[in-house]
């Protein structure tokens, strides 16, 4: 229990009336954000590594130690050596550094999962707040519509595109789209419902706002917290998705760099190369784990049982 | 007689964002044998804190920083997490404001109030039944064998706290925390609640430590009682005696603040102002912002505890005949 | 005579519970029962009762924020049960309400002064107007312009609740209902906030329905009162009647379970036995038979009905009646 939940936290329970001409307490909640980050020290790891896979992904070319490699052309004469001074991390069968492979494999892996998040949660949200909003049989609908989706498992649907389309990473991303939206049709729905029933929904209507300008004004602003939350968490799992579809062949196409795509080719030379499939594992370890850790975080600052 | 539970110069405070925020600063108080306790106060003068803080239950980041808690003469904040455990349901049990949240909704009420007496005492099984069922009648619930069947959302809220109040009497406590057990419930339903308050009180000799913001309630069934504001005792006194002739002006401007039947057709008497956002940096007097009659000592300390007569005191300089003496309040600027 | 300001006739609110069409057995909560009411032009209507009587369901289909299952609401003329979506939206600058919980009532993620300025923009008040407007009913609420830039989570309860009254007066409504609008209100703050509904309405000429449970506040702010049991009226009158000299033996418990700071309680009272029925299964005949101190077996079978008493206020008892008859 929180010090604010004891304050205005049960049901009935009065609200504190402060200062009556009080300063106005800080707005934009740095503060707030910052002290909870710096008490933690994984979610300070979590920033650390994302900013640096950030960069990575954006400035593969410069900061590579072989840009050229890194976009896959091959090196034959210095075929799987381990990790030296010359090449950080070792190189691969087709002699090509692994550090340069590893920071050009953050491009499909990121960039893949900012789209997929984003258009999931662009078809995903309007659906499930005009669902949540209406009820009835919009809602029913709606919602029928996403199980079907849900009920579709999307490797198989992976693999249904790639037939029809073959394979790449633009269709491995497509779809992921289509099995993804309907979590966040859910989550908006979920939230919507709990928003209309707040007095401030009854009080617009009230007023007699208009049913879209309530949806748009009171309801989606109160429903980007648990979006941001569960998307960065999303980020995540996508990569691992991704990631896991070029590893069975289904996402990005050799020879370019990806983190799934360079285990699998390691996978046969794990007796000899054991730096192969090992730090591609890693950097998708890490790297999910750090999403997985900052979203907790994002949540732990916007609960508003604690801010204050 | 020495008091069953005596709370000294007791402080708690909470760590947060923004710094120390100081919710409790020295309270004072004692509860006799048998006798129950009120303890008023509006949202945020630490009432619910205090009473938590004698089962040592604040939550963190909050913490006693200061004072003594004496049960029985021992100081309960010496005590081990082990024997606070043992403690906590045997001699003090404690009472929630909200008894829907306060049952586990997927077991039978039998079942928790069997698990209660399971952890606390060497009955068998048969014995423990039996007990459960002559509590539970004993406070006021018709057909027992039927409650102790059934799951909490198959009785009503009223219903739901008489089975907290059985399953706080359970262990034969010494002392009762409620903490606003009646704000969740129906006038008609408090009253029957109140009324199972005061006579086990009376019956079984049990002490009862009732936190409540209604000063209609306390003079129901409290027997003394202590007036909070953010975080300080302001008054305390027989019940009677502080309703009929309250002191600080705190006091008075509460009781003026309600709306009774003589007072129809006239403004009510509102008091001013809003409570400090963090009285422990106050200097003097936490009042001193609202009150009707504040002067220049106010400002400068706390005022201690001023003896009105036999067992009621308060802490306002109006009582000290040498500050005050030149600041008396003119007749007719009073509360009424 | 004043005259009538909204009438409502024979209404009826059932709220069907999700389940029960695989058996036949469809529970519906029988919220609001037959309930015919009028509120006079500048008058305060009291409406008191305990958890679950309805007296929430009536204001709110008073609104139309809740369609009735059955029955009228007039608002002189007009039947608001039967306007269309459009016009409904049009009449709501009529009638407005305020809410129990002050802080829940505005929203979370916009200013003091974006909440005010959303009635006025709804109803196509003239844009040049707006914050003269706003800060002249600022002002008037006892709130300055400072606080206008804030967001509700900064500002008080009390504060708050001004605010609230303030963006439902912007419209000027002639209807006001006022939804338990201090019980989440301390005491010295309450009666802040009572006495200014008191003052506005004097000024204004506002008329208000005041919902509340609690009777001290209701009897101190209310011209008349209606006192509601599961979903029925069953007595209603003017305030010193129904506080003097209760007829229905609902409202005499009612009014003797509320602890009075300074009045000692009649010894020999006993608090009234039992709990409130389901309103899923409401009882046959009177509602409130199951925990009527004078119930007989007609109590069982017949519904009673509201009748005139000599000492002016309607009650649905069958015995009361007769007794001053």
């Amino acid at each position: 229990m929180s010090i604010s939940k004891l304050f205005l936290g049960k049901r009935g329970e009065k609200l504190p009336d402060d200062n009556f001409d009080a300063p106005p307490t800080e707005r934009s909640g740095w503060h707030h954000t910052l002290y909870v980050i710096q008490r933690d020290v994984l979610a300070m790891f979590s920033v650390g590594w994302i900013v640096l896979i950030l960069f990575c992904a954006v400035f593969a070319p410069v900061i590579s130690p072989y840009p050229d490699q890194g976009r896959g052309r091959n090196n034959a004469e210095a075929r799987l050596l381990p990790p030296s001074t010359n090449t950080l991390l070792g190189t691969d069968n087709l002699g090509r550094d692994m550090l340069s492979r590893l920071i050009f494999g953050a491009r499909p892996a990121i960039l893949s999962a900012l789209v997929v998040v984003t258009a999931a949660v662009i078809i995903g949200t309007p659906l499930g707040a005009v669902a949540g909003y209406y009820g009835g049989w919009i809602d029913e609908l709606i919602m029928r519509i996403t199980d079907l989706f849900l009920a579709f498992p999307s490797l198989l649907l992976a693999m249904a595109i790639v037939s029809f389309a073959g394979p790449s990473l633009m269709n491995a991303v497509l779809a992921l789209v289509v099995s993804w939206w309907p979590w966040y049709t859910r989550l908006v729905r979920s939230t919507t419902r709990s928003l209309r029933a707040q007095y401030f929904v009854e009080a617009a209507r009230s007023i007699g706002v208009k049913d879209r300008v309530i949806i748009t004004r009171h309801i989606l602003p109160n429903t980007i917290t648990p979006i941001i939350v569960q998307a960065t968490i999303d980020i995540g799992t996508v990569i691992l998705a991704t990631t896991s579809l070029a590893f069975i062949g289904l996402g990005t196409q050799a020879p370019n760099a990806d983190w799934g795509l360079m285990i699998e080719e390691g996978r046969q030379f794990l007796r000899q190369a054991w730096w192969y499939s090992m730090f591609p594992g890693i950097a998708i370890f890490l790297t999910v784990l750090a999403f997985n850790l900052i979203g907790d975080t994002l949540r732990d600052i916007f609960d508003p049982r604690q801010y204050r | 007689m020495s008091a069953l539970l005596d709370v000294e110069n007791l402080h708690i405070a909470f760590d947060t964002s923004r710094g120390q925020l100081q919710v409790v600063n020295d309270i004072n108080f004692s509860i006799q044998a048998g006798e129950i306790f009120g303890l008023v106060g509006e949202s945020g003068c630490g009432k619910s804190v205090t009473c938590l803080s004698i089962l040592r239950l604040i939550p963190k980041p909050g913490g006693i920083t200061q004072g003594r808690i004496l049960f029985q003469g021992e100081d309960l904040l010496k005590k081990s997490s082990r024997e606070m455990r043992r403690i906590r349901g045997n001699d003090i049990a404690m009472i929630f404001q909200d008894p829907f949240t306060s049952l586990n909704p997927v077991f039978k009420i039998g079942q928790q109030l069997f698990n209660v007496v399971r952890q606390h005492s060497t009955r068998n099984k048969t014995q423990a039944r039996q007990h459960i069922l002559s509590v539970l009648d004993n406070v006021g619930l018709p057909d027992v064998e039927r409650v102790y069947n059934s799951y909490p959302h198959e009785l009503s809220g009223g219903q739901q706290q008489r089975v907290m109040i059985a399953m706080a009497l359970i262990s034969e406590p010494q002392l009762i925390i409620a903490d606003e057990p009646t704000t969740a419930l129906d006038v008609t339903i408090q009253a029957q609640i109140l009324r199972l308050l005061r006579a086990l009180c009376d019956e079984h000799g049990i002490s009862v430590l009732l936190i409540t913001h209604d000063l209609g309630v306390v003079s129901e069934v409290c027997d003394r009682s202590a007036v909070l504001y953010a975080g300080k005792v302001v008054e305390a006194a027989a019940t009677d005696e502080l309703l009929a002739h309250p002191t600080h002006p705190y006091t008075q401007g509460l009781l003026a603040a309600l709306p009774i039947s003589s007072k129809k057709g006239s403004p009510l008497q509102a008091i001013t102002g809003t409570v400090p956002a963090n009285p422990g940096a106050i200097q003097g007097c936490v009042f001193a912002s609202r009150c009707p009659h504040v002067f220049d000592a106010c400002h400068e300390k706390h005022p201690p505890q001023f003896t009105v007569s036999d067992n009621h005191n308060a802490a306002c300089f109006l009582l000290d005949d040498r500050i005050a003496k030149d600041n008396q309040p003119e007749a007719g600027s009073t509360y009424e | 005579m004043s005259n009538t300001l909204i009438q409502v006739n024979n209404l009826v609110k059932h709220f069907a519970l999700p389940g029960g069409w695989l058996t036949g057995q469809r529970r519906v909560v029988h919220a609001l029962e037959d309930v015919t009411i009028d509120i006079q032009q500048g008058e305060v209507l009291g409406l008191v009762g305990e958890s679950g009587c309805g007296k929430t369901t009536l204001g709110r289909c008073i609104l139309q924020l809740e369609k009735p299952t059955a029955g009228q609401v007039l608002f002189g003329n007009t039947d608001l049960t039967r306007l269309s979506k459009r016009a409904l939206r049009q009449k709501r600058r009529d009638m407005q309400i305020v809410f129990q919980n002050p802080l829940a009532s505005l929203s979370p993620r916009r200013t003091i002064q974006q909440s005010l300025i959303e009635p006025l923009q709804t109803h196509d008040f003239p844009k040049e107007e707006w914050l003269s407007r706003i800060h002249a009913m600022m002002q008037r609420v006892g709130l300055g312009k400072q606080h206008l830039d804030r967001y509700p989570h900064e500002l008080s309860g009390g504060q708050l609740q001004r605010i609230s009254v303030a963006r439902a007066l912007l419209l000027e409504p002639k209807l006001l209902v006022l939804d338990e609008p201090t019980s989440a209100l301390d005491v010295s703050i309450q009666a802040q906030i009572i006495n200014l509904l008191d003052e506005l309405r004097h000024e204004i000429g506002l008329t208000y329905l005041f919902i509340s449970h609690d009777l001290s506040v209701v009897e101190h702010l209310s011209d008349r009162i209606g006192v509601m049991y599961l979903g029925k009226l069953v007595e209603i009158g003017q305030t010193a009647d129904i506080i003097n000299n209760p007829a229905h033996p609902y409202t005499k418990a009612l009014l003797q379970s509320v602890p009075r700071v300074g009045v000692s309680r009649d010894p020999s009272h006993t608090p009234l036995e039992g709990n409130v029925p389901s309103p899923i299964y409401p009882p046959s005949g009177c509602r409130f038979h199951t925990r009527c101190p004078i119930a007989e077996t007609l109590c069982t079978q017949t519904e009673p009905q509201l009748e005139l008493l000599d000492t002016g206020q309607w009650t649905a008892c069958h015995f009361t009646n007769k007794e001053t008859a």
